[in-house]
């Protein structure tokens, strides 16, 4: 059983590491959408564009952005207001979700879609809606199979990249009561017809935001399906709910942002649908929501604003390229991590959602590689990042009492030749008390996943002052 | 210049699996619009009242055709309460849309249609099939284009939602295997009036 929880990062990945068919799935699906993604930034290229420059581009975009938050905050809920918006802040899961139930209530809504969106999966909006007594529908494909599987997303963007078609057509079959089909064209058309249905009679909409235009007060959102189109045009209330960073300065940097995003997402150069939400329905005739409502939440975002060191983990347009491309990712997939973000970037953001001590583990689930950062649209310095979670780690003394002794003797000796060379030898002394023959010490939990390798006769400093060579030749 | 950009449109329109045509009156738009509507054996089909289609008045439209039909003519007996709610019903069991696009982006297909009460947001997303038609000088070369000549236009304080549209809606969430139709339109066909 895998648990819902970064603590378990460790146990988690035992586990999936032995369930073979899964990684052969997702590592399928990740290095697809990976080659898909070369293929659009080398015609890029060939087309005479710098795709180089955009991204350096879309980073100044971002750093100025999140670098000035309040000042765009400010613009833009004053343009929402004037466009008939009205604003709402969180502070906390808790205070979003009471929020949302208490406006469905206002609205006696009974029956919600919702649209693909990582905040709500962050605030377990879900749970509360149904606690409530509101049903509550996912309407894009992936998560609607997740949400009939009673799981959680595995990817950011491909929320059930983990579940083969023979496993979703077992669901549909089961939950559904449908004929059994493996066929991905078929499952499509189920979904499309039992979720119409639930479109025409929902009562409210909820949905994510992509971006957040300041200067004229727009809501962004991105999507393939269809369904976003749907769940934020048919019921008469729609709720928008997402992090503070989402805020974009003006429509043309947004631009810009609009060009990475389904690039290094999909591979697509465009997605099938990108909606500009400007204002609810003006007038009796015009038949789009009457009210929408943005939330704006924190959960620890303005505490990473606050820490220069992750900042810049801020910058993130949630594209998920960092998973596709972290050989520990593809390796584990996201349900290892126990967290609602997974892989590189939410490594990051994890710690600051929930706790540091419950999620300090998972910055230790990278190689440091860096082809997080290499492929981050927005240049996060990804790899770096997870260092500095490591160190905060430490500096906040979460990691195991003689883990932080070990290093701490190890570091004075480092500095000291003779208490080095009084260590090196007391290592050796007792190294075969600990081990076997061949002098491989045996350290605990260390040694059960690789071998101590063996000590050498001499050291390499009494080398040095034995070498012949070295002494004709000075 | 036009012609490239019209060129590029067409083949990244192709690519994202709608289908492109090229006309050069209005009549011929007409003509093109009934034979996909045969073709996928639409028996009604809803039009944007869009003043680009008054024209389609002199063809029948909103007037003696029985296939397609204007809003208003599909709202005509809806009364003033619960009218959102029984427009949507109706969308729902047209066959076809029938939109307008303000842009169409050369660089990645997509057309650009600018909602508003007679231009539904709807109408090129319930229905299987969406028709697309707009005209060979709102061409643009890239959403940088599309973002600043709308905004020249004022059409972002104008209308409450503006989609940009780049082929029919599609999944790859199964396997990562392409799928197009999925909650919104099955096939995308664009057609373009040429120099006007």
């Amino acid at each position: 059983m895998i648990q819902e929880s970064p603590a378990y990062f460790k146990e988690n990945i035992r586990q999936i590491c032995k369930d073979e068919i899964l990684r052969q799935i997702v590592r399928k699906a990740t290095l697809l959408t990976l080659s898909k993604r070369s293929e659009v930034v080398t015609e890029y290229y060939a087309e005479g564009k710098d795709w180089e420059a955009l991204r350096n581009q879309a980073h100044e975009i971002r750093k100025k952005t999140i670098d000035n938050l309040d000042t765009y905050l400010t613009e833009l809920e004053g343009n929402f207001k004037k466009n008939g918006i009205e604003v709402k802040h969180a502070r906390d899961p808790r205070e979003a979700c009471d929020f949302i139930v208490r406006i469905l209530g206002e609205h006696n809504a009974r029956l919600v879609v919702k649209s693909k969106s990582m905040v709500t999966e962050e605030i377990r909006l879900n749970d509360k809606l149904i606690e409530a007594g509101i049903e509550v529908v996912e309407t894009d494909l992936g998560e609607y199979i997740i949400q009939l599987a009673g799981e959680t997303p595995s990817h950011i963007t491909a929320p059930a990249m983990h579940k083969s078609r023979d496993d979703i057509g077992r669901l549909f079959s089961e939950k559904l009561g449908v004929p059994f089909t493996n066929d991905p064209a078929e499952l499509t058309e189920y979904s499309r017809r039992f979720l119409r249905e639930k479109f025409l009679k929902a009562d409210a909409g909820i949905s994510g935001a992509n971006f957040l235009v300041a200067e004229t007060g727009t809501v962004v959102i991105v999507e393939n399906e269809g369904n976003a189109r749907l769940s934020t045009t048919l019921p008469k209330l729609h709720i928008v709910i997402t992090g503070i960073e989402k805020v974009v300065p003006t429509l043309e940097e947004t631009a810009t942002l609009l060009k990475l995003l389904p690039v290094s997402a999909t591979g697509q150069k465009a997605t099938s649908y990108v909606s500009f939400i400007n204002s609810p329905a003006r007038g009796e005739k015009d038949a789009r929501p009457e009210k929408i409502i943005v939330i704006l939440l924190d959960n620890g975002r303005r505490e990473i604003y606050r820490k220069q060191g992750v900042r810049e983990a801020l910058y993130c347009i949630k594209c998920g390229a960092c998973m596709n491309v972290c050989p520990v990712y593809q390796t584990v997939s996201g349900h290892a991590y126990g967290s609602v973000y997974p892989g590189p970037i939410g490594s990051i953001l994890t710690p600051f959602f929930t706790t540091l001590n419950e999620s300090k583990d998972l910055a230790y689930g990278s190689s440091l590689c860096g082809a997080c950062s290499e492929i981050c649209p927005v240049k996060i310095d990804i790899h770096h990042m997870l260092l500095w979670i490591r160190s905060y780690a430490v500096r906040k003394k979460y990691t195991p009492f003689i883990e932080r002794l070990i290093f701490k003797l190890w570091r004075m000796s480092m500095k000291n030749l003779f208490i080095f060379e009084f260590g090196r030898s007391l290592l050796k002394l007792i190294a075969p008390l600990l081990g076997s023959q061949e002098t491989q010490l045996k350290i605990p939990i260390w040694s059960d996943n690789k071998d101590f390798p063996p000590l050498a006769e001499k050291s390499f400093h009494q080398l040095w002052k034995e070498d012949e060579v070295w002494k004709k030749n000075s | 210049m036009e012609k490239e950009l019209l060129n590029k449109f067409a083949k990244e329109l192709k690519r994202v699996g709608g289908e492109f045509f090229l006309a050069s009156s209005q009549i011929e738009i007409f003509k093109i619009v009934i034979s996909i509507l045969s073709q996928n054996r639409c028996k009604t089909a809803v039009i944007s009242s869009h003043p680009f289609f008054d024209s389609f008045k002199e063809m029948g439209v909103g007037v003696s055709d029985k296939i397609i039909f204007t809003i208003d003519q599909l709202t005509s007996n809806l009364g003033v309460s619960n009218y959102t709610n029984l427009l949507k019903e109706k969308l729902c069991q047209c066959d076809a849309g029938i939109s307008y696009a303000e842009y169409l982006i050369a660089e990645t297909g997509s057309a650009v249609v600018v909602n508003t009460q007679s231009e539904p947001s709807h109408l090129s997303l319930l229905s299987e099939i969406n028709i697309i038609i707009s005209n060979s000088i709102r061409v643009v070369k890239d959403m940088f284009e599309a973002v600043n000549r709308l905004q020249m236009e004022n059409l972002f304080s104008s209308s409450g939602c503006i989609t940009f549209i780049t082929g029919p809606s599609r999944t790859a969430d199964i396997e990562k295997v392409l799928i197009t139709g999925v909650h919104g339109p099955k096939k995308l066909f664009i057609i373009v009036l040429e120099g006007e």
